[in-house]
């Protein structure tokens, strides 16, 4: 918990990494942080934490104000891939092409002042086309296999139409995005933190696509969708990018302090706390959208009634990473809200983006067109009437 | 310094949790005592007016219906207060509610331990505790009383107002005012309905089931020993002797009904001006139903002749073993009919035993004493079948007059104490006059030990 002396408003983290360090040493083991290491940490006293969950809201601010500058409209999906950023997960962003998606990408990475890379997933791509293989470099006369790193090592990943790759190699991202690491020919390369990536899908042109696993989509924390700007944003868009001055984005962090400072907001959103009923509250949630019948059903007690909708179109319901999803989410939320503590509200306004595409709907579903989010707007209302 | 600070905030938070809850506990309690108070209240309440007003079989089937549902509204009541009842989880996220805390409270007491290993649990505190004046106890639970309480104090006073207004309908006329005639005509004057009752004479067999029944219990069986004499059973006696001189001879009383028309009689009398003198007509009444009262019998038989040939009518056919309730019934009828018309003088107002009068105690002549020639000489033994019926007669009525058995020898009886035989002037050719009656020897100590019992009764 040492601050910086040129940056007293940055969280005490550990140094990170130098920013965009894309070469970074392969390491065999990646000791966790205990439970007890976390429990010796001293407690902030109210002064700092104030000021820490003050900063956190200045620098969402500022980033959502940098965002602003070149993404026209679009605030609510702005709101959902920081929320998911700060919450240490990654976005699935469905949208219909020409609506700005690699935009925000890339311009979030010009905020953060991150790393950015993008990779275009096509049906010829290869696993090591991402990840980084070993190639044999001569020099000063020896030849020797060195590794080279895929575009997979940087701060912020855009896969770009992750659905047009095959999945063999969009398996090729579950390591990294689950564990923060990648292993090649034997050899285990740990990803820069933070690590931030950005999925894309395109709903037409569905032919050649493979839609992404459901291990693939539980990966990701958020999926938001894009829709088509009104048509003010429309003629603001047009306006804007069609002039020879572009808008850009001003980095909020420094060079050298941006992962560090993601990585320390991070860290105070793990801070904040959760009360057991809400727990019990997030956890009947994720109960609820199991359909009844299932044989993956838990036992014990359900505290949300079985809705006829879900028993009907849902296939599979969601797994506990959407648990973990939704009090992230809302961690995220309460800070943004000067709250050290999560409430019912901050767990059903992340519902709808940590569990819709969790939910593996069947053959009925799809022929009769549902919408997942439906299915969960009706159990939050559920949940709104029996369980508080 | 965090922890002691945290320490101090997180103990105030929780003393003023526990004050909360215990307000708002203590008005559950109270609300719910208030309640089946209340219930219990107006139930008393009930069951005072009905007791007071209502009917006895009425009054059983509330009483025990306002018993069950004090029961019911105290289980309620506890269901209720069970149900209500808080936990400090609940107190704590009511709080969270009425005071806007966005569960910050909850998040702080309800896991204890994760909230103190947070790094920002002082900050949590503190934001807790700048918000004090919101969540602070008198607003939240403020002292108040349920308003169940004014349905106490209402239950209360209609209690209240119950006892001192709803007051138990007129009693009914105290038997002292018949008292008199129990000393006159025997105990079941007690039993005689009212003068409105028995204001006709024909209609005085409705008030009198429960002396028909004793009737029947006494009279109806000659044979049955005097142990139940009781005031009841020596009147039954009294008339049943009167009313069928059949029964001399141990026959059973032809016809229940003439009892009760006959007791309709007496105490349709009874009711009326008390004859004095009541020792000398029973004493005429039970010798003219020996047959010792011939003469009387022509004097009497002007007012009474319809009653006293009835009486040997119905004597006659139980000694010819022909019980006929028909024609009993008729001649106690007429005699009732008699004895009711006559007007209210010493010689002629003989209920029951003026029926059957013998001239002999008339118009102040001596009567001539049953038992002998001694001085309390009476024929006493258990041989004797007569017995009870005089010794009821005379423990019921004599010892009230206050006057000593006369000693004036009966007309027919001899000197050696059994009666002669008479016949009856006014007997029919077929029948035939009552076999004499041997008076058996009774030690002068033991009649008198008999007499001194039963005057000790009176």
């Amino acid at each position: 918990m040492n601050d910086s002396p040129s940056d007293p408003s940055a969280p005490d983290l550990p140094p990170p990494p130098p920013s965009g360090a894309a070469r970074p040493t392969p390491q065999r083991s990646n000791p966790r942080p205990t439970a007890v290491r976390a429990a010796e940490r001293p407690p902030l006293d109210p002064q700092a934490a104030r000021a820490q969950v003050e900063d956190f809201c200045d620098t969402f601010a500022r980033i959502r104000t940098e965002l602003g500058k070149v993404i026209v409209g679009q605030t609510a999906v702005l709101d959902e891939i920081l929320v998911a950023l700060f919450a240490g997960g990654h976005v699935l962003i469905e949208g219909v092409p020409g609506t700005g998606k690699t935009l925000i990408v890339r311009t979030l990475g010009q905020a953060l002042n991150l790393t950015f890379n993008r990779i275009q997933f096509t049906i010829d791509l290869m696993p090591a086309d991402i990840t980084g293989t070993r190639v044999l470099l001569e020099q000063d006369g020896k030849r020797e296999l060195v590794f080279a790193h895929g575009p997979i090592f940087a701060n912020v990943l855009l896969a770009d139409e992750i659905n047009r790759a095959t999945p063999k190699t969009q398996s090729a991202l579950l390591e990294a995005m689950a564990e923060r690491q990648v292993t090649v020919a034997g050899s285990t390369y740990k990803l820069p933190p933070p690590f931030f990536v950005l999925a894309t899908l395109n709903p037409i042109e569905m032919e050649g696509t493979y839609p992404l696993p459901e291990a693939q989509l539980d990966r990701f924390l958020f999926k938001v969708f894009l829709p088509y700007p009104s048509t003010g944003d429309m003629r603001r868009i047009i306006g804007s990018t069609t002039t020879a001055a572009n808008p850009e984005a001003a980095p909020v962090f420094p060079p050298r302090k941006a992962a560090s400072r993601v990585e320390a907001l991070k860290a105070l959103v793990r801070e904040v706390l959760v009360s057991p009923h809400l727990e019990e509250y997030a956890a009947a949630l994720i109960r609820a959208t199991i359909p009844r019948g299932s044989k993956f059903a838990p036992g014990g007690a359900v505290m949300l009634p079985a809705d006829d909708m879900i028993n009907r179109y849902v296939a599979f319901g969601s797994s506990p990473r959407g648990g973990q999803a939704l009090l992230l989410g809302a961690k995220v939320l309460a800070l943004l809200a000067g709250r050290v503590n999560v409430t019912y509200e901050d767990i059903d306004r992340v519902a709808v983006p940590a569990l819709n595409h969790r939910l593996v709907l069947n053959f009925a579903a799809r022929a009769d067109d549902i919408d997942p989010r439906a299915l969960i707007e009706r159990l939050l209302d559920a949940a709104k009437r029996l369980h508080r | 310094m965090a922890m002691p600070s945290f320490s101090v905030g997180s103990a105030q938070v929780e003393e003023r949790l526990r004050i909360i809850r215990r307000r708002l506990n203590l008005f559950t309690l109270q609300d719910g005592l208030y309640l089946s108070g209340s219930l219990t209240l107006l139930a008393a309440t009930l069951l005072i007016a009905l007791a007071l007003r209502g009917g006895a079989s009425f009054f059983a089937v509330s009483a025990w219906t306002a018993a069950a549902a004090v029961v019911a509204a105290f289980v309620a009541a506890a269901l209720r207060i069970s149900r209500r009842w808080r936990s400090l989880e609940q107190v704590v996220r009511f709080a969270d509610r009425q005071a806007g805390l966005d569960d910050r409270l909850a998040t702080l007491m309800l896991d204890p331990s994760r909230a103190r290993n947070s790094r920002l649990k002082d900050l949590l505190l503190e934001q807790i505790l700048t918000v004090t004046p919101i969540w602070d106890v008198d607003a939240l639970a403020p002292r108040r009383v349920p308003r169940s309480l004014y349905v106490l104090v209402g239950s209360l006073a209609a209690l209240i107002a119950t006892s001192f207004f709803v007051r138990p309908p007129a009693p009914p006329k105290p038997a002292s005012a018949m008292r008199p005639h129990i000393g006159e005509h025997g105990a079941d004057a007690v039993l005689v309905p009212r003068a409105e009752d028995t204001g006709g004479a024909g209609g005085g067999s409705a008030g009198a089931p429960i002396q028909v029944a004793k009737l029947e219990g006494v009279a109806g069986d000659g044979s049955q020993p005097p142990s139940s004499a009781r005031s009841e059973g020596r009147h039954t006696d009294e008339q049943g002797s009167l009313a069928a001189a059949g029964q001399v001879g141990g026959n059973p009383i032809p016809g229940q009904q003439q009892l009760g028309e006959h007791r309709s009689g007496a105490a349709a009398q009874s009711a009326g001006a008390p004859p004095p003198g009541l020792t000398e007509k029973l004493q005429d009444a039970i010798r003219q139903a020996l047959g010792a009262g011939d003469s009387g019998d022509d004097q009497h038989a002007e007012g009474h002749d319809g009653a006293s040939r009835g009486a040997r009518t119905g004597g006659a056919e139980q000694k010819n073993g022909e019980p006929t309730g028909k024609p009993g019934s008729d001649s106690l009828g007429k005699h009732a009919e008699g004895a009711t018309a006559q007007p209210p003088s010493r010689s002629a107002n003989m209920p029951g035993a003026g029926s059957a009068a013998s001239p002999g105690a008339r118009g102040g002549e001596p009567t001539s004493g049953l038992f002998g020639s001694g001085p309390n000489a009476r024929p006493v033994g258990s041989e004797s079948p007569e017995l009870p019926i005089k010794l009821g007669a005379l423990s019921t009525v004599a010892p009230s007059q206050g006057e000593p058995q006369r000693q004036v020898p009966p007309v027919g009886d001899s000197t050696d104490g059994t009666v002669s035989q008479h016949r009856s002037a006014g007997l029919a050719d077929e029948q035939i006059a009552d076999a004499p009656l041997q008076k058996p020897e009774v030690a002068p100590e033991h009649e008198a030990l008999v007499r001194r019992i039963f005057t000790r009764d009176e």
